[in-house]
């Protein structure tokens, strides 16, 4: 069953869009919490992933480098960076989403850990909500809400149409989305920002994740 | 009445076409045929009212199955009564009855796409 967020949110909307159907909220909800998730990355993982030494040249062997990474939920969206097991940055890249490509072949046996970015994918949950953190709609249930009542009043020639409307909310969930990603970046510290040791005495790079 | 299969629809059109009484000046055949060109024009007005069916084809009601389910949103079966009975007239050849039939179709017409109606 669908969490109180859930259907606070959905009870919304069916109020200020007459004539809209449940299975149309569904649908533009999928669209608007994956177009959140994309642009805002407040959602991420750290997956582990064991890698192997390798004498292979990429070119040559593309696979030697290559490991397969799978999210617990949602899809990835974009590789943050790579950790070894003692958390010095890795460099890597990830040409195909769900592959991480290391540069250069680990030394010795490893687990490694890379953070990536998420975003929502099928399937749903049983009543056809898509699935994601609870703590958003919580946090962002407003922000939600404009993306989907904007997206169902552009919508054409349907009794709940409304051009202007449509543009008002839209523009209130674009800013909802760049104040959940500057909120994401200071891991949500208020008036925060994520604290660096003076570059000029750092010996080593870390990953600024 | 919920309207929840055919046989609920056509009984209800009937009632507005004063045909509740047999012989039937409308054979349920035709009825059921009106309501079949509803599910087309919906299509084509409302796409998310037969989002299941937006891949396969439309549902096809027959006299012989009047106790199938009619897949529609319960805000918008109410329509296709409407529908239905505008077709049926629009056979009558009565000046009065043309406008009655228009009067119907446009009431289906307008609570697809508006709220007002």
């Amino acid at each position: 069953m669908a969490n109180a967020d859930m259907t606070r949110l959905i009870d919304h909307a069916r109020i200020r869009l007459p004539g809209a159907l449940d299975a149309a909220l569904q649908m533009e909800l999928f669209s608007v919490m994956n177009e959140f998730f994309q642009t805002s990355n407040i959602w991420y993982e750290d997956i582990p992933f064991d890698v192997t030494p390798t004498s292979a040249v990429y070119l040559q062997d593309p696979d030697a480098y290559t490991y397969q990474i799978v999210p617990d939920q949602g899809s990835i969206t974009r590789l943050v960076g790579v950790v070894d097991s003692k958390e010095f940055p890795q460099k890597a890249f990830m040409p195909t989403l769900g592959y991480v490509v290391l540069a250069n072949s680990p030394q010795n046996a490893d687990t490694f850990i890379a953070r990536v970015f998420k975003t929502i994918t099928d399937p749903v949950t049983r009543e056809g909500y898509p699935v994601f953190p609870d703590w958003v709609l919580n946090k962002y249930g407003v922000e939600i809400l404009d993306g989907l009542l904007g997206r169902m009043m552009s919508q054409l020639a349907k009794p709940y149409s409304s051009p202007a409307l449509a543009q008002m909310h839209l523009r209130s969930f674009k800013s909802g989305i760049s104040q959940a990603k500057v909120e994401a970046s200071h891991q949500n510290v208020y008036r925060g920002q994520s604290w660096r040791f003076p570059q000029t005495y750092a010996r080593r790079r870390y990953v600024q994740f | 009445m919920a309207l929840d299969t055919v046989q609920d629809y056509i009984d209800r059109a009937r009632v507005l076409l004063l045909d509740q009484n047999e012989p039937y000046r409308y054979p349920t055949l035709d009825l059921v045929e009106a309501l079949n060109m509803g599910i087309l024009e919906a299509r084509r007005l409302r796409p998310d009212l037969l989002r299941a069916y937006l891949n396969t084809s439309l549902p096809d009601f027959s006299t012989s199955a009047m106790s199938a389910a009619v897949p529609i949103d319960p805000m918008y079966r109410v329509a296709f009564v409407y529908y239905i009975c505008g077709q049926a007239q629009l056979r009558d050849e009565e000046n009065t009855q043309d406008t009655r039939a228009a009067a119907f179709l446009n009431k289906f017409m307008s609570q697809m796409i508006t709220i007002q109606a």
